[in-house]
């Protein structure tokens, strides 16, 4: 292992990009950089951070979609952007602004916390989605995977519905939690928190939750068979 | 309750597990974070709960360290945790070599790894190459990074002596005749700078941990050493799958949701802000993991990322330095550098965060004279949600 930092510098021909960061309120700021096109969105605003205004807000973690926290509206529409590659976008000029219905703290920094308060506290888990023959070893249960849902936010954000509404993401994880539950209590109480007033009846069926949500949880789907489960 | 001041440089798991550490000893602290948490290497690491077979051949008590912690987490953490076990496959005559002496070093570090036979692994996991030519079973597990972060987050709220301060940048740390006396932090959501008082500064800023040391005028050698990962979509195992061979590139692959992860590969590099991917490296993990599952190169890609291993090259591994666990080091730069107060924790793994953090809080207790013991074992840490309640960003 030799120090080297020529390996690190991508062969491909770089592009000029315009990227506005639009907060709302106040001026939209833009920056113009060079960047490699199979770069992502969320490399764009580390380069803007590094080289341009180290002020810049916004949040990443896992840089492959895994996370939820760096969702914001690109060019209009939800999307992750760590997982938005800037040649997939059309053009060379790219709007960013924060997702829509959350307290803004700044720039591209959304407080999530309502939403996330509004879920039930599990399951976490669920059983894979890999058919197998085979039960698993000694000492594992069940085969388990993470749940989709990435609590990204974007499902509430493109969300049109005004009214009293919980939205698309807990209105998700509630039906999530009630196919799973074996407990007749908690079953109840998920039960009514999901056909609370501002529960299923809030939602306006327009669908835009699942075309936005990264992860395809198609909360609209689950919203339609909670409405649907109302009287089992 | 103890009238010390501790700030924590550092939000990834090794800050948040130290915070907690400590809060839960009864210890008021302060972490300061300059980007979101878990922005640094943890949010972005390969996500292996490691049982710690992989270093079995190497470094008993790194395996022995790693068989200890992940079956504590599975208990403290277990919503952030896939566990479905663990395979490590020979694909070669020469993998196949390595059999014997593979399983005898992860018995020896109490790691209860076991023989099968091919065709109960291809039972296990289908997508596996037919071609392998043994197989061991270990107790690996898949970790959400950023959840089990949050957990230890979630948990030092909990105690209510916690303050967690994302998008606060330290740029100074102060130092007066009898040591550390705080950490000049620069607010990003206010723009303000100012000094947060400290009588125990904690730099737990993994790869940046050199720059945050120079800051106090103390010599700590790290060197970010970066590594690779490439997602493909679909889950194409439940289980862990390694190689079986002596630990090297491009020899794991994590399944996680619905992506199948292979990693990693190592160089160094001057800069841990931005690490961009060298070339050759997606064309090799390709490789490497068709190896294990032929199926995976033909996956539609997902994404290729970095993050940095902080590399402790110090000269002065010497009695100077608490090297505590052979696979990280806790400093108290009051014995090397004569700056009291101020200590840095450098290396460690994910799956060995708790214990970085009680290794860490007993370096500050007993050099505060406080007694209490570490409980962070014992208790399961509350739901990863509940770091949400009470307000974020300073809102408190
Ligand atoms: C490629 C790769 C794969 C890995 N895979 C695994 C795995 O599968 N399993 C496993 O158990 N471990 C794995 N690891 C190891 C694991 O990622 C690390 O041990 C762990 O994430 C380190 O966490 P940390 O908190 O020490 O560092 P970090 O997460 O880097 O935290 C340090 C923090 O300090 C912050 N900081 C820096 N400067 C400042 C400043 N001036 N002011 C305030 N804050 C500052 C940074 O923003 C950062 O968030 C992997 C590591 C790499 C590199
Ligand atoms: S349902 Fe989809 S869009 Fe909504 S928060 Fe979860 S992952 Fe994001
Ligand atoms: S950084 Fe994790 S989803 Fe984008």
């Amino acid at each position: 292992m030799v120090p080297n930092d020529i390996k690190t510098k991508t062969k491909t021909k770089t592009k000029t990009y315009d990227i506005t960061i639009d907060r709302g309120g106040s001026e939209p700021m833009t920056f113009t950089l060079e960047l490699a096109p199979e770069l992502t969105v969320l490399d764009a605003l580390e380069e803007i951070r590094y080289s341009l205004d180290d002020t810049l807000l916004y949040r990443h973690s896992c840089h492959h979609g895994s996370c939820g926290t760096c969702a914001c509206i690109i060019n209009g529409t939800e999307a992750l952007a760590c997982m938005s590659v800037l040649s997939s976008l059309p053009g060379q000029e790219i709007t960013i602004r924060p997702l829509e219905g959350f307290p803004v703290i700044g720039d591209l920094l959304v407080d999530l916390s309502e939403m996330v308060r509004l879920m039930p506290e599990g399951p976490c888990l669920r059983d894979s989605t890999l058919k197998k023959e085979s039960l698993p070893p000694e000492g594992v249960d069940r085969w388990v995977r993470f749940e989709n849902c990435i609590e990204c936010g974007s499902c509430m954000s493109a969300c049109p519905v005004t009214g009293p509404f919980i939205g698309p993401a807990p209105l998700a994880a509630l039906h999530r939690a009630i196919e799973q539950t074996e407990d007749p209590q908690e079953l109840e109480r998920l039960r009514s928190r999901a056909y609370a007033p501002d529960g299923v009846d809030g939602c306006d069926a327009q669908f835009a939750c699942s075309r936005v949500c990264p992860v395809k949880v198609a909360p609209g789907r689950h919203i339609t068979q909670l409405k649907r489960e109302r009287t089992s | 309750m103890h009238d010390i001041s501790v700030v924590v440089i550092g939000g990834g798991g090794t800050g948040a597990a130290i915070t907690y550490d400590l809060c839960e000893r009864g210890l008021s602290v302060t972490l300061v974070e300059r980007g979101e948490l878990t922005s640094g290497t943890t949010g972005r690491h390969h996500g292996q709960l490691h049982c710690g077979a992989r270093y079995a051949m190497a470094d008993t008590h790194i395996a022995t360290e790693c068989m200890k912690e992940s079956r504590i987490l599975r208990r403290i953490a277990p919503d952030a945790i896939e566990y479905n076990g663990g395979l490590f496959v020979a694909v070669t005559d020469e993998d196949c070599t390595h059999t014997e002496s593979f399983i005898e070093a992860c018995l020896e570090a109490g790691i209860p790894a076991q023989s099968i036979t091919t065709e109960q692994a291809l039972a296990y996991e289908p997508a596996l190459s037919e071609q392998i030519q043994a197989a061991v079973l270990v107790p690996d597990g898949t970790i959400d990074p950023w959840r089990l972060a949050l957990h230890f987050f979630a948990g030092a709220k909990q105690t209510g002596r916690a303050v967690i301060r994302p998008y606060a940048e330290v740029v100074g740390i102060e130092t007066g005749t009898s040591g550390v006396t705080g950490v000049a932090v620069r607010q990003l959501i206010t723009g303000r700078t100012e000094t947060i008082p400290a009588d125990i500064i904690i730099n737990a800023a993994g790869p940046w941990a050199g720059t945050i040391a120079q800051l106090a005028g103390a010599d700590l050698s790290v060197s970010p050493s970066p590594g690779t990962m490439l997602a493909v979509k679909g889950r194409l195992t439940d289980m862990v799958i390694s190689r079986l061979h002596p630990a090297g590139d491009g020899d794991i692959i994590v399944p996680q949701r619905e992506l199948t992860i292979i990693g990693s590969t190592q160089w160094l590099s001057s800069d841990p802000d931005i690490v961009r991917i060298p070339e050759g490296d997606i064309p090799f993990l390709l490789r490497a993991a068709d190896q294990m599952l032929p199926s995976f190169s033909t996956r539609p890609h997902h994404m290729a990322w970095a993050a940095a291993r902080p590399l402790y090259g110090s000269s002065r591994v010497t009695d100077d330095v608490r090297s505590l666990s052979r696979d990280f080091a806790c400093i108290d730069h009051g014995q090397v550098d004569k700056i009291r107060g101020l200590f840095s924790v450098v290396g460690g793994k994910a799956t060995t965060l708790r214990a970085m953090g009680e290794i860490t809080a007993d370096a500050v207790c007993s050099a505060c004279g406080i007694t209490a013991p570490c409980t962070t074992d014992q208790k399961r840490l509350p739901a990863y949600r509940s770091f949400y309640t009470g307000g974020l960003y300073g809102a408190e």
